[in-house]
C-alpha cells in the first residue's frame, strides 16, 4: 500500500470519525432538549483541534514505516488519482452548497444552514480521500 | 472487473531479464513508485509517453518492443 493510500485512510477516518462524532453529539443534545442545538463554538474549535492532532499523529505513524516514500513527490499516476479526488470533491461541494441554500429557503433557519454547509464540507473532503482509496484498489484509472 | 487497457507491454519480462531487477528499482530509475510499476505491468495503468520512453531507455530497447497495441483487449 502506497503512502498516498495510507494518508487517504488517515484523513478519511479522522474526518468522518470526528465529523460523525460531532453530528452524533448534536443529535443527542437536540433529542434531549427537544430543539435543534445551536452551534457550539468551543465544541467546534475542540473538534478542529482534535482533527488536526489526529491527522498529524496519523501521518507520523505511517511515515515511520516508510520515511522515503513519505517525503517523495507524487508520481504521475498518484497525481491523476489526486486530480480525480479533487474533481469529485468539488462536485460534492457544489451540490452541498445548493442543497444548503434549499435547506435555508425551506426552513429560514440559519442553524440548519450552518449544519448543512458543515456537513457538505465534511462529505466533500471525505469524498476526495475515498476516491484515492477506491482508485488504488480498483487499479484502472 | 475493470476492463483491460488496450496497450499491452512486456515490462515485467524485460525487467526480470535485467538481472532480476525489482519493481522498486525500475520505479526509481524512471521516477514512479513501485505501485505504479506494478499497475503498468498488470495493464491497470498506461504510463505517460515520457515514462514509456524512460522505460524503453532503461531496457535499452525501442519503445515499440516494450509497448504494443492489443487489438483484442476491450476498452472502456
Amino acid at each position: 500500500m502506497s503512502f498516498q493510500v495510507r494518508s487517504a485512510w488517515v484523513m478519511a477516518i479522522a474526518t468522518l470519525g470526528l465529523g460523525g462524532y460531532y453530528f452524533g453529539l448534536l443529535i443527542g443534545i437536540s433529542r434531549h432538549t427537544g430543539a435543534l442545538a445551536t452551534p457550539d463554538v468551543p465544541l467546534l474549535v475542540t473538534g478542529v483541534v482534535l482533527l488536526i492532532i489526529a491527522v498529524i499523529v496519523g501521518h507520523i505513524a505511517i511515515a515511520i514505516f516508510n520515511p522515503k516514500e513519505a517525503n517523495a513527490a507524487l508520481d504521475e499516476r498518484e497525481r491523476d488519482i489526486e486530480r480525480r479526488g479533487i474533481a469529485l470533491s468539488a462536485q460534492f461541494s457544489w451540490v452541498g452548497s445548493v442543497l444548503s441554500l434549499v435547506v435555508y429557503l425551506a426552513t429560514g433557519s440559519g442553524v440548519w444552514l450552518f449544519y448543512a454547509i458543515l456537513g457538505s464540507l465534511i462529505l466533500s473532503q471525505a469524498s476526495s480521500y475515498l476516491t484515492t482509496i477506491y482508485y488504488h484498489y480498483r487499479g484502472t484509472l | 472487473m475493470p476492463a483491460r487497457l488496450p496497450i499491452g507491454n512486456r515490462v515485467k519480462q524485460l525487467r526480470e531479464a535485467q538481472n532480476g531487477m525489482t519493481q522498486s528499482e525500475l520505479g526509481e530509475a524512471i521516477g514512479v513508485t513501485r505501485q505504479t510499476v506494478a499497475a503498468i505491468e498488470q495493464r491497470r495503468y498506461s504510463p505517460s509517453l515520457e515514462t514509456a520512453f524512460r522505460i524503453a531507455k532503461v531496457f535499452n530497447t525501442p519503445i515499440d518492443s516494450v509497448f504494443y497495441w492489443d487489438e483484442g483487449a476491450s476498452s472502456t
